[in-house]
């Protein structure tokens, strides 16, 4: 990949790419760093999709990349799994940052487990199939759409939740259950 | 919880990314969403995400792509550099080593001449003198018979050059 087409591919995947960061980690600091440091292992990565494999693979690898960093980042100053991350880890920074954009969805994507964050991006957001989601998370097929039925029975239950009282509010039945 | 998929969750789908939901769809099909528990969930997780995307995107402040390029560019030039580094230092380190066993071996395995080109590196000072260099390769002080000492000195340097480069493409083989 040349300077000329890396310059049209970053022109059409960037904005996406830092929306799926930003809303995922809930942190636009974050967002802005992975971003670039996305890219720049793109560039860098030798197996990545060649130019005959079309904008869409290549798009694909980019998250790809961009979701193991957010798995490293997640996973390093706590030192432990990314499904043990605590949902109120990233409650502050989205509390401490909230505006009219985020008063869309923040308030139920707080309580959604970074996992479901991602999974619930990629497909609504972003429009991925199950199989695609899989390729970019590194889950099985079959899991992402057990998670992805239950992550959005979750979140649409703390929307409607949202609509009535206009603030979120964890129904009991919604409740996050333990790993 | 049990996973339980509608028959009329793909089309709904479809028209979701396509964007055109509700406008394009049957009245039939509204008509379900408004009543299936699995396809109103899908509908309204679909449009908040949608829409949470169309206001996400303007906000950020792209930084220009040449930069990151560059970057790029110069991370790639030192992962090469710490490529090719690495087994050149191992090279030069077992030619010098090759170098000192042979010279120790020649030494060791021809004592007489040993003595003599010991001799000889003894009093190289003061050949080393300005006005005594066309001394140096006379060896009128040093009898060497066959010029033993000229032969070896560029057979050891050829022998370890030899090495490094034997070592280097060894190990650039197996990297690959």
């Amino acid at each position: 990949m040349d300077n000329e087409a890396f310059a049209s591919f970053y022109s059409r995947s960037a904005r996406p790419l830092w929306a799926y960061l930003a809303r995922v980690s809930g942190d636009h600091a974050l967002a802005d760093d992975l971003m670039q440091e996305s890219f720049v292992r793109f560039l860098c990565a030798a197996n990545r999709p060649a130019s005959e494999d079309g904008e869409v693979a290549s798009r694909r690898y980019l998250f790809r990349i961009a979701t193991n960093l957010l798995r490293d980042h997640w996973r390093r100053p706590l030192n432990v799994s990314i499904e043990e991350v605590p949902e109120e880890f990233f409650s502050a920074a989205a509390n401490a940052n909230h505006s009219d954009s985020q008063a869309i969805l923040d308030p139920a994507m707080v309580h959604m487990r970074p996992r479901e964050r991602q999974i619930l991006w990629l497909a609504h957001a972003e429009g991925y199939s199950h199989k695609e989601i899989a390729e970019i998370t590194g889950l099985a097929s079959t899991s992402v759409r057990l998670l992805l039925f239950r992550a959005r029975r979750k979140i649409a239950a703390l929307l409607r939740n949202q609509g009535q009282t206009g603030t979120v509010q964890h129904a009991p039945s919604q409740q996050r259950s333990q790993p | 919880m049990t996973l339980r998929s509608c028959k009329h969750t793909p089309e709904i789908q479809a028209h979701l990314i396509a964007g055109d939901w509700p406008q394009a769809s049957s009245a039939e099909l509204q008509a379900h969403a408004a009543a299936c528990r699995s396809c109103s969930d899908l509908i309204l997780v679909t449009s908040r995400f949608q829409a949470a995307k169309a206001v996400t995107l303007p906000q950020v402040q792209l930084p220009p792509p040449g930069i990151l390029w560059w970057r790029a560019q110069l991370r790639r030039r030192n992962v090469v550099e710490a490529t090719i580094s690495r087994p050149l230092l191992g090279a030069h380190i077992f030619a010098l080593a090759i170098c000192v066993t042979s010279i120790a071996a020649l030494f060791f395995a021809q004592p007489d001449h040993g003595q003599q080109w010991m001799m000889w590196l003894l009093s190289l000072p003061q050949y080393l003198q300005p006005l005594q260099i066309s001394r140096l390769f006379g060896f009128s002080t040093v009898s060497l018979t066959n010029l033993d000492l000229i032969t070896l000195i560029p057979g050891i340097a050829l022998l370890a050059l030899l090495t490094g480069v034997i070592l280097y493409l060894a190990t650039e083989k197996q990297q690959r």
